[in-house]
C-alpha cells in the first residue's frame, strides 16, 4: 500500500471518529495536522464531515491514572543494556532529537538546535539549558557526551554499530555537544532518535549497578519509575520537577497531566480485546486481528492502525551451494512461491501488509518500485527451479545431482505470529516441490542457532525498529555474516552511500536503491509487515501513537476522571 | 513421631542438595545463555562477550555453583540477570500472589470435592451421584486454558459479574482459582466417592446405624475420617499438578504469581531466578509431602503404629 493510501486510510478513520463523536474538534485538527494536512484543509474536511453531536471542547484535566495493556512483558528501563525498549522509555527519558510524526524528520527535544559544519564532518548540538535529571542532578552537555561515548562503545552500547562513523564526542562551549565524524553522516538523527540513544544519568546508573532500570531509573522525562515488576506491572509517577518539553508537536509544554502511568502485560492475545472492552485497561496495543473489526465498531473505543516499522523475513544462506541458495533463481523461486496476501488474510485477519521489498510502505522513503518483484506465482517458481536444475524427484521433492531440496529452517518462536507464518510458508513451498521443515526456538536457543558454525541453511524472524535502514544494514551485512547475505556488491554500495550521505537527498537515493536491489537480489526474502494497532477508550485524550516512533509520548495524555 | 520428622528432614536436605546440582547443571547445559537473551539482535558481538564476562559466565561451572549457593545460603540469592530486579523482591511480591491463589484453589477443591464426593457415595446411583460424576468427567476432560476462556467469556465479558483479569480486588481471584481447582476437584471427587463407598460397606457403619446415630454424624465424623488416608495421600501429588498449571492461569488472568516467573526465567536462561524458584518449588513439594505423610499418620492409627515400630 502506498503512502498516500495509508494516509487516506488514517484520515478516513479520523473522520469516522469525529462523526461518531469519539474525537473532538480540537483533537481532529491536531491529528489531521500530524497526518500532514494544512489547517485550512483540515477545517474543510471537518466541515464536510457534517453535523456531529455537540461535544464540548474539553480542557485537559490534571490527575488520574492511565493504564496501558502491553503486548509483551517488560524489559529493564535501561537505554544501555536491555533486550528490548518498552513504551515506558518515553515516560522516563527523552531523546536529543525526535522524529516528527508528520514527516519523520528530526525535530528538537533535549537538543534545542544543531549545526552541521560545511564539510559535514562536525555536528554541534546545543543542549537546552536548565535541564535536570529526576534525581535532581543537572543534565548538561557533559552528561550527553558521557552517554554518547557509552552508546558508541562496542563493548557497552547496544547500538554501537550505528555510531561507527562517529570518531569523537566532546563537550563544547555554551552547553554544546561536538560530534566529529570520520565521514558525512546525514543519517545521524536516525541513530539519535531511537530508544537506545535516550539520555540518562550515568552517575546514577553506575551507583545502582545491575539493578539500574529495575529499582531505579534516572532520566529527564516527565515521569519517574515507581515500581518495576515484570509479569505484573510497571508504575510511573508524574515528576513535578520536569523542565517541560520543546518538542514542536507536543502541545503541553509543562509537566504531565497524569498522576500515574501504569503498564500491565497482557500476554494472552484474546484478552487484550476483552480488557479494553470491559474497561480493565484504558488503552491496549496489538489486540488479536480477529477482534479488531469488533473494536472498531465499539462506540466507546478509538482504534488506530498502520504498518509497523517491521518485517517478517525468511533468510536463506546465500553461500549455500548444496541447496542452490547461492543461485538467485532459487531464491526468487522460493519468494514467488509465497502467497503473502494469503498470509495477511489467514493469519493476521487482514491487519498486515504483504511486503515485496524489505521496508513497509508507510516509511517516508519507501520505494514503490519493489512491488513489481516477488509476486505470488507458483508457476514462475516452478519454472525458475527447473531452469536452475532442480527437477521434481521422488515424493514430489525437487532434486539436483542426487541432492534433495530439503532442509530445516530455524524460526524465532517467541514472536507470536512467526510459527504460523513459517508453517504456512512450508505448505506453500511444498506445492512447488521444496521441502522446508521448520523448528521454532525461544530466544536463548535461536540466537546461538542463527550464529552457529556452520550456519543454518535458513532462519526466519521479524525485525521491529524505528530506523528501518539501520536495521537493513545490520541484517543485510552483519547477521549472521556478509557471506550468508550474498555479499551483494550493489547492495553494500547502497548501504555505504547511506552511511556516508551528506544530505537528505543522498539518504533518500541510497534508501531507494537499497530497497530495489534487496527486492531483486533477495539477500533475505521479505514476507509481511504486521500492523501496529492501538486502541484506547474515549475517556483517554492526547494519546497519539505515531507511525514514525515505536511508542507515543505521554506529555499530552489526560484521562477523564 | 519425632524420629520420623528428623529422618525426613535429613532426607529433605539431601534431596535439596541433589536438586540444586541437577537444576544448576540442567540450566547450564540448555542451549544458549542469558547473554544471548539480553543481547539485542543489533548488539555487537563484543557487547555479548563483555556481558558474559561481567556476569561471571566465563568462570568454571563448579565455581559458579559455589558462588550461587553461597549467595543463596546467606539469604541473598541476588538479582535477575535479565531485569535486574532483586530476587527476594520477586519472591515476596509474586510469592504472595501464588500462595493466595494456591490456597484459594485448595480450599475450593476440598470444600467442593469432599461434600459432593461424600454425598455422591451416600446417594449412590441417584441423580445427584450421576451429576457429580459428569462434573468430574468435565473437570478432568476440559483443558484449563479452554475452561479459562469459557469462564471469562461468560462471567466477565457477557454477564460482567466478575473481573476479567488482574489482582486488584478480592473478586479477581475467583475465576483463576476455579480454573486452577477444576481438575483437582474432579480427581478428588472421584477419590472421595470411591473411598467413602468402600467405607460405607464396612460393618462399623451398619453398627452405627443400628445404634441410631444420625446419618450426617456417621458420614462426617466416622466414615470421612476413615476414608481420608487416600485423600490425604493424593494431596501431596495434587500440589505438583496445581503448581504446574499456575503458569497458564497466571498468564491468562494476569495473575502476578511465581509460575510465570519460573517458566519465563527458564526460557530466558535467567539463571539465579530460575534456580532459586525451582529450588523453592522442590522445597514446597518436599514439605507438602511431609505434611501429607504426617496427616496420614494422624488419620490412620495403623500407619502411625507402623511408623513407630520402624
Amino acid at each position: 500500500m502506498t503512502d498516500e493510501l495509508q494516509r487516506s486510510d488514517a484520515l478516513g478513520s479520523l473522520v469516522d471518529g469525529y462523526r461518531r463523536a469519539r474525537v473532538s474538534r480540537r483533537e481532529f485538527l491536531r491529528r489531521a495536522g500530524l497526518l500532514g494536512l494544512s489547517i485550512p484543509a483540515a477545517a474543510s474536511l471537518l466541515a464536510a464531515a457534517g453535523a456531529v453531536p455537540a461535544m464540548a471542547q474539553q480542557q485537559p484535566k490534571p490527575g488520574g491514572r492511565f493504564t496501558i495493556g502491553y503486548d509483551r512483558d517488560f524489559t529493564k528501563m535501561d537505554p544501555v543494556q536491555s533486550n528490548w525498549a518498552d513504551p515506558g522509555y518515553n515516560a522516563l527519558y527523552e531523546y536529543t532529537m525526535i522524529r516528527d510524526p508528520k514527516d519523520g524528520n528530526p525535530v528538537p527535544d533535549l537538543a534545542e538546535s544543531w549545526q552541521i559544519a560545511a564539510d559535514n564532518l562536525t555536528w554541534t548540538l546545543k543542549i537546552r539549558d536548565g535541564l535536570k535529571f529526576q534525581s535532581g542532578a543537572p543534565c548538561t552537555a557533559a552528561n550527553v557526551v558521557e552517554d554518547f561515548n557509552i552508546f558508541r562503545d562496542p563493548k557497552q552500547g547496544q547500538n554501537a554499530i550505528f555510531w561507527a562513523s562517529v570518531s569523537d564526542v566532546s563537550a563544547g562551549p555554551g552547553n554544546t555537544v561536538v560530534v566529529k565524524l570520520s565521514k558525512p553522516f546525514a543519517a545521524f538523527p536516525e541513530t539519535l532518535a531511537t530508544e537506545y540513544s535516550m539520555i540518562y544519568n550515568n552517575a546514577t546508573r553506575k551507583a545502582v549497578g545491575d539493578q539500574y532500570g529495575a529499582t531505579k531509573a534516572d532520566g529527564t522525562g516527565p515521569f519517574t519509575l515507581t515500581q518495576f515488576s515484570p509479569g505484573n506491572q510497571v508504575l510511573m509517577t508524574r515528576w513535578d520537577g520536569y523542565a517541560g518539553s520543546i518538542v514542536p508537536f507536543v502541545t503541553n509544554k509543562g509537566k504531565a497531566y497524569l498522576d500515574e502511568l501504569r503498564y500491565v502485560p497482557i500476554l494472552e492475545t484474546a484478552q487484550r480485546a476483552n480488557e479494553i472492552e470491559t474497561g480493565t485497561v484504558d488503552a491496549v496495543r496489538n489486540p488479536g486481528g480477529q477482534d479488531v473489526d469488533r473494536l472498531k465498531a465499539n462506540p466507546d473505543l478509538v482504534v488506530m492502525e498502520w504498518p509497523n516499522p517491521a518485517n517478517f523475513f525468511l533468510a536463506l544462506d546465500c553461500a549455500n551451494a548444496d541447496l542452490g541458495f547461492n543461485d538467485l533463481r532459487v531464491r526468487q523461486a522460493i519468494s514467488h512461491a509465497i502467497d503473502r496476501e494469503g498470509i495477511v488474510k489467514a493469519i493476521y485477519f487482514g491487519h498486515a501488509s504483504a511486503t515485496y521489498g524489505p521496508i513497509a510502505s508507510n516509511w517516508k522513503w519507501y520505494n514503490p518500485a519493489v512491488e513489481q518483484y516477488n509476486k505470488f506465482d507458483p508457476n514462475l517458481a516452478k519454472s525458475l527451479l527447473d531452469q536452475a536444475g532442480w527437477t521434481v524427484g521422488s515424493g514430489g521433492v525437487r532434486e539436483k545431482n542426487g541432492k534433495k531440496l530439503s532442509w530445516t529452517n530455524v524460526n524465532f518462536g517467541d514472536q507470536p505470529f512467526n510459527a504460523p507464518i513459517i508453517e504456512a510458508i512450508t505448505g506453500m513451498l511444498k506445492d512447488v516441490g521444496v521441502d522446508m521443515k521448520s523448528e521454532s526456538l525461544g530466544l536463548a536457543q535461536f540466537v546461538p542457532a542463527r550464529g552457529a558454525t556452520p550456519p543454518p541453511p535458513s532462519f526466519s524472524q521479524e525485525w521491529l525498529w524505528s530506523s528501518p535502514m539501520d536495521v537493513l544494514i545490520i541484517f543485510g551485512k552483519a547477521i549472521p555474516s556478509e557471506a550468508y547475505n550474498g555479499n551483494i556488491a550493489a547492495l553494500n554500495a547502497a548501504f555505504d552511500e547511506w552511511q556516508s550521505a551528506a544530505t537528505d537527498a543522498q539518504l533518500k537515493a541510497a534508501a531507494m536503491q537499497a530497497q530495489l536491489i534487496w527486492a531483486q537480489q533477495l539477500p533475505k526474502i521479505p514476507v509481511v509487515t504486521e500492523n501496529a494497532i492501538y486502541v484506547n477508550r474515549k475517556t483517554v485524550h492526547g494519546w497519539q501513537p505515531s507511525q514514525t516512533m515505536l511508542y507515543p509520548l505521554y506529555n499530552d495524555v489526560w484521562v477523564e476522571h | 513421631m519425632a524420629r520420623f520428622i528428623v529422618r525426613r528432614t535429613l532426607y529433605a536436605l539431601v534431596l535439596l542438595f541433589i536438586a540444586s546440582v541437577a537444576i544448576f547443571y540442567g540450566m547450564r547445559v540448555a542451549p544458549g545463555d542469558v547473554a544471548d537473551v539480553m543481547s539485542n539482535p543489533l548488539n555487537s558481538v563484543y557487547s555479548a562477550q563483555n556481558l558474559r564476562q561481567k556476569l561471571g559466565l566465563d568462570k568454571p561451572l563448579p565455581v559458579q555453583y559455589v558462588t550461587y549457593m553461597g549467595h543463596l545460603l546467606s539469604g541473598n540469592p541476588g538479582s535477575s540477570l535479565v531485569t535486574g530486579k532483586p530476587i527476594m523482591a520477586t519472591l515476596t511480591s509474586a510469592g504472595g500472589y501464588t500462595l493466595k491463589l494456591a490456597l484459594a484453589a485448595t480450599l475450593l477443591t476440598y470444600a467442593t470435592a469432599i461434600p459432593l464426593g461424600l454425598l455422591a457415595a451416600w446417594k449412590r446411583n441417584s441423580v445427584l451421584d450421576q451429576g457429580v460424576m459428569v462434573l468430574a468427567v468435565l473437570g478432568m476432560g476440559l483443558p484449563n486454558f479452554f475452561l479459562a476462556i469459557l469462564l471469562i467469556q461468560l462471567f466477565a465479558v457477557k454477564l460482567r459479574w466478575l473481573p476479567i483479569a488482574g489482582y486488584e480486588t478480592p473478586q479477581t481471584i475467583i475465576l483463576p482459582a476455579v480454573c486452577l481447582a477444576a481438575e483437582a476437584i474432579a480427581i478428588n471427587l472421584r477419590v472421595v466417592r470411591s473411598s467413602v463407598l468402600e467405607e460405607l460397606n464396612r460393618d462399623y457403619v451398619r453398627t452405627l446405624e443400628a445404634k441410631g446415630l444420625p446419618e450426617g454424624r456417621i458420614l462426617w465424623l466416622h466414615v470421612l475420617r476413615n476414608a481420608s488416608p487416600p485423600i490425604i495421600a493424593l494431596a501431596g501429588v495434587m500440589l505438583r499438578t496445581l503448581l504446574g498449571y499456575t503458569l497458564i492461569v497466571e498468564t491468562i488472568f494476569r495473575w502476578p504469581g511465581l509460575g510465570y516467573q519460573l517458566v519465563n526465567a527458564v526460557l530466558q536462561r535467567d539463571y539465579p531466578v530460575a534456580q532459586t524458584l525451582a529450588l523453592l518449588l522442590t522445597l514446597a513439594v518436599i514439605v507438602f509431602n511431609l505434611l501429607a505423610d504426617l496427616g496420614q499418620q494422624w488419620a490412620d492409627p495403623r500407619v502411625r503404629h507402623q511408623a513407630g515400630a520402624a
